[in-house]
């Protein structure tokens, strides 16, 4: 190449590039180039040869101490793998759970698809279509998920309570979710809404709440959609007369578990006695103030949006009360 | 390899029919473990110099990692995570280290380590272990991660927590460093290195 070849290979090409070059992450556009600059610059070339050789020497060493770690710290790396493993597992579920959800999400759309198009000749020949089933609004005050603080746990009893004096012939005693790492933290009565209902809340050693809803219901009516805030996810089941949603953090897996746990824990109550409606304690059919049993500290939820309309004032209770029952993270 | 936190379950050999997938999984990873591990513990001793210091490194990098796995929510390569964990832990404890380099020679841990080469190679390691040992550590760190264990040179930034740009400034200076220290018949021990 001539002189004024030369020149505009020098140029063009720069430190990074050799080094990339070496490291063979050079874009193929620029490797000619390059290439070039060095058949031309032999000062550079012979830099190049000296780090490929420096390279050579760390392949070598690399490849010697290829299984460097065989019987290194053997405990440290089998808790390594467990953590790993677990963690993988926990990602697992986690896509499951997702996948879960958006094939019930397609499979109510496909469904909303279907009535529509079987409507449509119906609609077409000029005949009202009456559906059926009348969905009636929700009945509890309030939406899931959208009460971000918590109240003293000693609202909790009083709350469930409440509840069961509505349901004449049915005790009702709060679920065990210790097993799940989860530990109550309160409770509160839902006014505001046309049915009665409570809220249930625990929490994870890291602070964030889980919250069962639980309220009564008279008819058979299905019950419309709820939203819930941001990140969070509900599971809905019924069971007789009794209405549930348990609310959570979206990535939590273990929410199945607290459902069948709510679930037995409800099947087979332990001992008290139903409290008739209006005769439990501070419970009257109108909604009222419930006295905190602690000095309000700051809760630790982010995730939910602002506190319902109608739902009465709220405190706030701090993880670490409860952190002598041992919390573990969802 | 980077860790793939969503490997694909359905990818089993044929030929391990009697073998549960369980077991099979863990052996995967157990071997994953090693090799992230023995990335550690090989990029630890020539960072360090000292055989009994990097293993220390390494043994506090592994106990911080799984202490913290409830952090891992967010972490998606593992080989990072740990090589990052480590970084910070030299950081923290390279002067103390500092003061106790130098009880073995790398150089004879190495020629241990490896099988023997033949003589050419030998000196040739041997100066070249010798030079890193010479280098500004920051310097040494990237010419390390990316030459001996093959980090991108993003990784790399992600690892030392610095741009890339200074990742490229670093490796330059420390190639050419190397280069002038082993040019002539192993002088590296001789000299020092100014940033």
């Amino acid at each position: 190449m001539n002189q004024s070849g030369a020149a505009s290979a020098r140029s063009t090409v720069d430190e990074g590039e050799l080094h990339a070059l070496v490291d063979g992450r050079l874009p193929g556009q620029r490797r000619a180039a390059v290439l070039t600059h060095l058949l031309i610059e032999g000062g550079d070339r012979e830099r190049v040869e000296a780090y490929r050789r420096q390279l050579a020497a760390l392949a070598r060493i690399r490849k010697g101490l290829d299984r460097y770690a065989e019987g290194f710290a053997p405990e440290l790396q089998r808790a390594l793998a467990d953590t790993v493993l677990r963690l993988r597992r926990r990602r697992l579920m986690l896509h499951a759970a997702a996948g879960l959800v958006a094939a019930s999400v397609l499979t109510l759309a496909a469904f909303g698809a279907l009535e529509a198009w079987r409507a449509e000749p119906e609609i077409a020949t000029a005949i009202v279509y009456e559906p059926e089933l009348s969905v009636p609004e929700f009945p509890f005050g309030g939406g899931f998920g959208q009460h971000t603080k918590v109240r003293p746990e000693g609202d909790r009893d009083r709350s469930l309570a409440w509840l069961a004096g509505h349901l004449r012939d049915q005790p009702l005693e709060l679920p065990d979710l210790r097993g799940l790492g989860l530990v109550p933290v309160g409770g509160q009565v839902l006014d505001g809404g046309s049915a009665p209902a409570v809220r249930l809340a625990w929490t994870d050693s890291q602070g964030r709440i889980v919250d069962l809803y639980v309220g009564v219901v008279s008819s058979n009516a299905e019950q419309a959609f709820t939203m819930v805030g941001e990140s969070l996810v509900s599971l809905h089941w019924r069971r007789g007369r009794l209405v549930f949603a348990l609310v959570g953090p979206a990535e939590s897996p273990e929410l199945l578990q607290a459902v069948h746990s709510v679930v037995s824990g409800i099947r087979q109550p332990v001992a008290p006695a139903p409290v008739p409606a209006g005769k439990a304690k501070g419970a009257t059919g109108e909604p009222r103030p419930i006295r905190a049993g602690v000095e309000p500290v700051p809760a630790v939820q982010t995730a939910a949006p602002p506190v319902a309309e109608n739902a009465a004032p709220l405190r706030e209770v701090a993880p670490t009360k409860v952190a002598a029952d041992n919390p573990k993270p969802l | 390899m980077p860790w793939d936190p969503y490997p694909d379950e359905s990818a089993t050999d044929p030929a391990e029919s009697g073998v549960t997938a369980t077991s099979a999984r863990r052996r995967s990873v157990d071997e994953e473990v090693l090799e992230h591990v023995s990335g550690l513990r090989r990029y630890a001793l020539l960072l360090v110099g000292d055989p009994h210091d990097a293993d220390d490194l390494v043994q506090e990098c592994l106990v911080r990692v799984i202490s913290q796995a409830r952090s891992w929510r967010k972490v998606n390569d593992l080989r990072a995570y740990l090589f990052t964990t480590l970084h910070n832990i030299f950081v923290d404890g390279h002067r103390r280290r500092q003061t106790r380099r130098g009880e073995v020679p790398i150089e004879t841990v190495i020629a241990d380590l490896l099988a023997p080469p033949r003589q050419q190679d030998w000196v040739e390691l041997r100066d070249l272990v010798a030079a890193l040992q010479v280098l500004p550590k920051e310097q040494r760190e990237v010419v390390l991660l990316v030459g001996l264990e093959g980090l991108s040179y993003l990784e790399a930034a992600n690892v030392i927590g610095v741009p890339v740009g200074t990742v490229m400034s670093r490796l330059s200076r420390g190639r050419e460093a190397l280069r002038r220290l082993t040019a002539h018949g192993g002088t590296a021990a001789r000299l020092r290195v100014v940033k």
